[in-house]
């Protein structure tokens, strides 16, 4: 067994480089979806007559450490990358487009955590609060188009800049909106539930249309100048039909649950992991998406 | 389509399942990097100065590297090595105010005749960090 587990390790080592970098953006999007999930259900669902529960305490808890330790992440890989001294980090935020997208995003993501924190702790949550999370949700989305590919975009900054925060608002909002709603409902009356799964089930209709629409057009535009057919054999293009297609099957379940919902039935809690594992594949090739140079031009 | 081939996965297959995925992309996007390096990034050195394999009869004064976008400055690095491997002093890089105008860096004392390595790095607009070498040769008239 040691024979076959040692070369393992230096495997393993050897893809941390490679792997670091979309391991830091992904837990970015967790926190990013876990902010906009909560921010969705308080404003669509009434608040829960028991109050919050565990599950979703826990859920909140785990967006708060994804938002504080992502940016760390980010910079410091940023710093690796340029080979550059913590002692110039100042310099890199004060003076890149980068490190001026960077302070967006850790200013989002510091507040987000703290208005998920307060949930967290209050058994209810009131409309301040309710408010400020949505402010600090959407504020992030906008944020993050400053550390992705939309940053770049020459031709059409202000359009690649909305598109990509209305792909995140409704990516974050569908999938943070069915974990979210999954987790509210666990330990509460049957008849909540059902009002709660049917709020989400109305938004979700909305919002994963937007996810889509606007992920197809971020693809059109990072495409726009790529030479085809060679854009073809591109990693970007591959890993972004790869995207689209995971898209599509957790399209699917989401359809599937709708219809149960229509029936006046909860969706089934095998179904929610189900749609949410293939969300996060979806994420993890996003992660990955956001750190491959997309094909342009000769 | 058929849904009844979900219903089949239990919670711990769909946890080899993620694994498996994550396992897959890791592996694509790894693979992905030789292919992506052979396709153009989007930030690219478009022009240099001294050029890339070229023979100069005067001593530089400094390296003049033009991108096809707005690079940052402040994560450009230059350095410039001859032939025996050690560094040529170099003074920071800057860069006037104007459009399409190039990142320059200066020669801080002589330079003798010989071949030179110039390496840099860059940062684009969206973080996407890119670099490249190249070789000129000074010959002293």
């Amino acid at each position: 067994m040691g024979q076959g587990v040692a070369p393992v390790i230096p495997a393993l080592l050897a893809l941390a480089p490679t792997v670091a970098a979309p391991v830091a953006r992904l837990l970015l999007y967790i926190g990013v979806i876990v902010v906009l999930g909560r921010a969705l259900v308080g404003v669509v669902a009434s608040p829960a007559p028991g109050g919050t529960s565990s599950a979703l305490r826990a859920l909140l808890y785990a967006g708060v450490a994804a938002l504080l330790m992502a940016p760390l992440a980010l910079l410091q890989l940023q710093l690796s990358a340029l080979e550059m001294p913590l002692a110039e980090a100042s310099m890199l935020l004060r003076d890149s487009a980068w490190g001026r997208g960077w302070i967006g995003v850790g200013a989002a993501s510091g507040v987000s955590s703290l208005c998920l924190v307060v949930a967290a702790r209050r058994r209810q949550v009131g409309g301040v609060l309710i408010s400020l999370l949505v402010i600090s949700a959407l504020a992030l989305a906008v944020a993050m188009g400053g550390l992705g590919h939309a940053a770049a975009d020459a031709r059409w900054p202000l359009v690649a800049r909305i598109v990509d925060a209305a792909h995140v608002v409704g990516m974050g909002g569908w999938i943070g909106g069915l974990l979210v709603t999954w987790a509210a409902t666990r330990e509460v009356p049957s008849a909540w539930a059902m009002s709660a799964w049917r709020a989400f089930s109305r938004s979700a209709t909305m919002l994963a249309p937007l996810a889509l629409v606007t992920g197809l057009a971020s693809g059109v535009l990072r495409l726009a100048e790529a030479s085809w057919p060679h854009a073809f054999t591109s990693g970007y293009v591959r890993l972004l039909a790869v995207k689209g297609l995971v898209v599509l099957v957790v399209l699917a379940y989401g359809a599937q649950q709708r219809r149960r919902v229509h029936r006046a039935q909860v969706p089934a809690s095998r179904a929610v992991v189900q749609e949410t594992a293939f969300a996060m594949v979806a994420l993890i090739v996003t992660a990955v998406l956001t750190g491959t140079e997309p094909p342009s031009a000769p | 389509m058929d849904m009844r081939i979900f219903r089949t996965f239990r919670t711990g297959s769909l946890a080899v399942l993620v694994a498996l995925s994550g396992l897959v992309v890791a592996h694509a996007s790894a693979a992905a990097v030789p292919a992506v390096a052979a396709v153009i990034p989007h930030l690219k050195l478009t022009r240099a100065l001294p050029s890339p394999d070229t023979t100069v009869t005067s001593p530089p004064e400094n390296v003049r590297l033009w991108f096809s976008e707005q690079a940052d400055l402040v994560a450009t690095r230059i350095s410039v090595t001859a032939s025996n491997g050690v560094a040529v002093p170099m003074g920071k890089p800057a860069r006037l105010p104007g459009r399409d105008m190039p990142i320059t860096a200066a020669f801080t004392g002589p330079v003798a005749p010989g071949r030179y390595t110039v390496t840099w790095k860059t940062m684009s607009k969206d973080g996407h960090v890119v670099n490249g070498t190249y070789a000129f040769t000074y010959v002293a008239r």
